[in-house]
């Protein structure tokens, strides 16, 4: 549970961001339904986006229709918490079963207590179904309640769009669903939002207005239920929501609540992470969890998840690499058919792609930086700073490292579930078309190495720099990669591997070069020190440290100016250490402590992705302290209440990213086609905790304390597992456990 | 949205002679604007003469209208005794008499800042002042709920004046604020493009609910960094500000309440000084 006690009007956008029902067809703020002040109501329909359409515009996410409103009005006076006493007010988010409750009692000028509670919730069950109910109670009165549940258009607000109302139709009757026509005004998206409602103790006196007396002691209820369609999946989305509504939905709400909450029980089985000794973590991750799942849709592969999801409309619901290298991990072990649908999503942004390595001079397949709808690139060119600086952004031109992560990730998920049929029909032509475009990009020096040149990697406070050592570990990847793709397809499914060679000009040829290209691609690697050099030339910038210019609640390229940091050694956000950890059976132990000892104090976390990451990579080393301490950085950067950092939406790569912390860092998961892999660094604060992986179709139950480590199959199949490098093979229902004397000692297995 | 209620008395201290006479132009028009009835407050250390409107430093055309107070004994205490006792007041007054301290302000300027209850305007006296308008508020905001809280007053003179509100936030290394509601510069700007505009629009959004700022009411923001103090007076002279806005704890001892001395000793224009009510 997630509970807000009282008002604090100045924290409204975050708590409405923080409190957001979503299901990954629709998310619903948490904003109060009579609307206050600071009130910023919006509800968020995957993929519908708009444009201003104005030179150096970009398209976003559209916010549609407010159907939470509601009014109040007791003998002709009205009930608002902004006019009169809130004895008590609660909004409680009820994680495990996806419902905002939220608990009111008021009392007006007049001395009357009114209590209400209100239920809502973005159905799980069936996606286009929302549904609120309120309940209004006199605690110490008789008299004439009047309610107005109305469907409107959002409110307008200067730094978001909003889907228009087009044109009034004539009002239903009273007996008929409600109806709201929306549209995008320069973008070919129509909405329809159609409401049904069932009241009890009053009677409805006008389309969206109830009335009646109700007495001390007795109750009044209205059920609401919501059904939004979209020209995206119907080309008539009226017609569609008055059919869904009426054919699809049961009248009775308690059922709609019901087959909800089964959805989230469900979802929970399969991803939960229970943590024992420590509650605050506990809550951190199901917040995380809760959110990763309600962002996304796994039966519509023609959308993804922005960097605030469906919580929030900043970052205009534009789809980053955090996707792909923060969330998609979550789901490529609990469920995977969600990162399929993310994954061919990407798959379905290959024309655009295409398209921007065309225009860059390339071939191949650059994925947008910033993608919206159709995969073209929607990254804004510029950027005012709020000390008046124009700030050129150049991250969709030279952050060209999201081609290779798109490209990981699908080689992941491949790994992690075993889907050849998506690898076949979909990954592997992902796999293919990022090769060739590091293939064009890389360019072969005097040195006889292979050199990428005026690039940007995960740390963008250095801009154009050459050979980046993440762009380039993950091209080389990427190219070898590439490589084996081609050789599986040729092996296992010609017929694929001919139409795909023939249509992407692949020959044994352009294989040799592949692998000839990351055999000689530079790498920044100094084996006296052990040390990968971040870019060219980047020891030889003025050394920082980052700690003497601690405290403070700005990022170092803010305080200091970016001119300044760029001479530095200043890092943005992991970007060696980002390398090393999804590569990291490629570098020895001794490589990665040395970059982790010598990256970490040089990091600056400007971004909300570098804590986790930092998290995860610790606890792999086994500083466990340091990893804590990031542990617990991530986890409140949106739930922390002193810094508004959620107040357009949560940051759903740090929370997928706090999800691997927790799985891929203290418990030590990783994962290949060959087996599943565990390396538990337990923290301090907690004396077990307890999650669900699904790898390959097998379901296992993992459960980690400081002295014992314990796998449980739950399927047929048996499963390859290593503990401490040791291979053990779980059979059909076996559940196999390791111990050790202390947290120092070497795990063993325990025998019968 | 707080409301936003100016004070309905001003109170003008003045000592005969040309530097404290020289804010009472200051005095007349925020008394005019809005429309509240002007005090002119003569302290004398023993029995003063029963009329005293001609020991005011003012001319005679100057006194006509007010409302002439006398009091007797330390002359910050007799300030602060008459502010009491007309409630709901603002204190116009000149930072320093004849000499100016290095501090900026006179022992009986920092008695009276350092314990009134009620907003205290004060200004570095001169003929500059003759001419003053109030057609420029500069509001440095902090990001804490308490200090914009009470920035409501200068809003409705604003209002009132018919005059423009330059808003600036300054940011330096310091330890994240703890209060719930804080809103400082973002931690984490994970891309520029985004999080600045955004991060604008909710600190605007927060600073006209806190401050009792209407949403026509447009406002101009801007983002320094480095020394506080030094950042706004900087930008004050930039924007030419005519007045700057400037909330405080009542904490003024030694090594505390550094940056509204350094505001006040160099302030290009008058500096109403708000108290923090916790």
């Amino acid at each position: 549970m997630l509970v807000e006690e009282g008002f604090d009007v100045v924290r409204e956008h975050e708590i409405e961001s923080i409190f957001t029902v979503s299901n990954g067809y629709v998310g619903t703020r948490g904003s109060l339904a009579e609307g206050i002040s600071l009130s910023n109501p919006a509800t968020l329909i995957s993929g519908v986006f708009d444009d201003v359409a104005v030179p150096g515009s970009v398209p976003e996410l559209a916010s549609g229709p407010d159907w939470t409103h509601t009014s109040f009005e007791v003998d002709g006076r009205s009930i608002h918490p902004e006019h009169g006493d809130n004895l008590e007010h609660r909004r409680i988010l009820d994680l495990r079963s996806g419902l905002l409750w939220r608990c009111w009692r008021f009392r007006d000028a007049q001395g009357r207590v009114s209590r209400i509670r209100f239920l809502r919730l973005a159905s799980l069950a069936d996606r286009r179904v929302l549904f609120h109910s309120v309940v209004f109670s006199p605690e110490n009165y008789s008299g004439g309640l009047k309610v107005r549940m109305a469907l409107v258009p959002a409110p307008d607000r200067p730094d978001r769009l909003e889907l228009v109302a087009e044109p009034a139709e004539p009002l239903p009757e009273a007996s008929r669903p409600l109806l709201l026509r929306l549209s995008a005004l320069n973008e070919p998206v129509r909405v329809a939002v159609t409401a049904r409602t069932q009241s009890e103790g009053l009677e409805q006196t006008a389309p969206e207005e109830w009335k009646g007396r109700i007495d001390r002691g007795q109750s009044a209820r209205l059920d609401r239920v919501v059904v939004v369609a979209t020209s995206r999946e119907s080309p008539d989305p009226v017609q569609a929501a008055v059919d869904h509504l009426q054919r699809a939905v049961p009248d009775d709400g308690d059922e709609i609540v019901s087959a909800h909450r089964q959805a989230w029980d469900r979802r929970w089985l399969e991803s939960d992470v229970e943590i024992d000794g420590n509650d605050d973590s506990q809550r951190a991750l199901r917040f995380a969890i809760y959110h990763l799942i309600g962002a996304t849709h796994p039966e519509d592969e023609h959308v993804s998840v922005g960097a605030r999801a469906l919580t929030g409309t900043h970052y205009k619901g534009h789809v980053f690499w955090d996707t792909e290298m923060f969330v998609l991990p979550f789901f490529c072990l609990t469920h995977p058919p969600t990162a399929r649908s993310l994954l061919m999503y990407r798959y379905h942004t290959l024309p655009a792609a295409r398209a921007k390595a065309r225009q860059s001079g390339f071939d191949g397949a650059l994925f947008a930086w910033e993608s919206a709808t159709n995969g073209e690139d929607a990254t804004p060119p510029l950027a005012l700073s709020p000390d008046g600086q124009i700030i050129r952004i150049v991250s969709g031109e030279q952050e060209h490292h999201i081609s290779a992560d798109v490209a990981y990730a699908a080689w992941q998920y491949w790994e992690a579930s075993g889907d050849d049929e998506f690898f076949a029909s979909a990954g592997a032509e992902i796999l293919l078309e990022t090769a060739a475009f590091w293939k064009s990009r890389s360019e072969r020096g005097d040195d006889g190495r292979y050199h990428i040149r005026r690039i940007m990697g995960p740390d963008e406070y250095h801009e154009g720099v050459d050979d980046n050592a993440y762009t380039n570990g993950m091209a080389r990847w990427n190219l070898q990669r590439g490589v084996d793709a081609a050789e599986w397809l040729r092996e296992r499914h010609r017929d694929r591997w001919d139409e795909l060679a023939r249509r992407l000009g692949l020959t044994d040829e352009t294989l040799r070069e592949w692998q000839t290209i990351s055999n000689a691609l530079a790498t920044g690697f100094d084996p006296s020190t052990k040390l990968l050099e971040q870019f060219r030339g980047f020891f030889k910038l003025e050394e920082v440290s980052v700690r003497d210019y601690e405290p403070r609640t700005l990022p170092l390229d803010s305080l200091l100016g970016r001119e300044r940091v760029l001479r530095t050694q200043i890092v943005k956000q992991a970007d060696v250490l980002m390398l090393i950890y999804l590569l990291w059976d490629d570098y020895p132990p001794p490589v990665r402590e040395a970059n982790f000892r010598t990256y970490e104090p040089r990091t600056d976390h400007g971004s909300s992705l570098s804590p986790p990451i930092h998290a995860a990579y610790a606890a792999r080393l086994g500083d466990v302290a340091t990893a804590w301490r990031y542990f617990q950085q991530t986890a409140g950067i949106d739930l922390s209440n002193n810094m508004g950092n959620a107040a357009g939406g949560v940051h759903i790569g740090a929370l997928g990213g706090l999800w691997q912390a927790a799985v891929f860092g203290f418990a030590g998961v990783q994962f290949s086609s060959e087996s599943i892999d565990l390396e538990p660094h337990l923290p301090p604060a907690w004396s077990s905790m307890r999650f669900p992986l699904l790898w390959r179709g097998r379901r296992l139950v993992v459960r980690i304390e400081p002295t014992l480590a314990q796998v449980k199959s739950e399927s047929e199949a048996t499963v390859p597992i290593r503990l401490g490098g040791k291979p053990v093979t779980l059979g059909s229902g076996q559940t196999v456990r390791w111990i050790r004397a202390d947290a120092d000692a070497a795990w063993e297995k325990e025998t019968p | 949205m707080n409301e936003a209620k100016w004070p309905s008395h001003v109170l003008v201290p003045l000592d005969g002679t040309a530097p404290s006479a020289s804010v009472f132009p200051v005095a007349e028009q925020l008394a005019r604007i809005s429309r509240a009835p002007l005090h002119v407050l003569r302290v004398f250390t023993r029995h003063g003469p029963p009329d005293v409107s001609d020991q005011l430093g003012l001319t005679p055309e100057q006194v006509q209208g007010t409302i002439v107070e006398k009091a007797e004994g330390d002359a910050a205490d007799g300030i602060l005794a008459v502010a009491a006792g007309l409630k709901d007041v603002l204190i116009v007054m000149a930072m320093h008499g004849a000499v100016r301290p290095a501090g900026g302000m006179g022992s009986v300027a920092v008695k009276v800042v350092r314990s009134a209850a009620c907003p205290v305007l004060i200004a570095h006296p001169g003929p500059h002042l003759w001419h003053w308008q109030f057609r420029r508020l500069l509001l440095p905001l902090n990001g804490s709920p308490d200090s914009a809280s009470c920035i409501c007053p200068a809003i409705r003179l604003m209002q009132l004046a018919g005059a423009s509100a330059s808003i600036v936030h300054v940011s330096a290394a310091a330890r994240p604020a703890k209060a719930p509601g804080t809103l400082t510069t973002p931690r984490y700007v994970d891309q520029p493009q985004h999080e600045w505009p955004n991060w604008i629009s909710e600190f605007l959004d927060r600073a006209r609910y806190l401050c009792g700022i209407p949403k026509h009411v447009k406002l101009k923001f801007r983002m320094a960094k480095g020394d506080p103090a030094a950042e706004i007076l900087r930008v004050a002279r930039e924007e030419q500000s005519d007045l700057l806005v400037t909330s405080w704890k009542k904490v003024f001892e030694l090594g505390r309440a550094a940056t509204l001395k350094s505001i006040i000793r160099d302030a290009p224009c008058p500096v109403l000084i708000l108290p923090i009510v916790s």
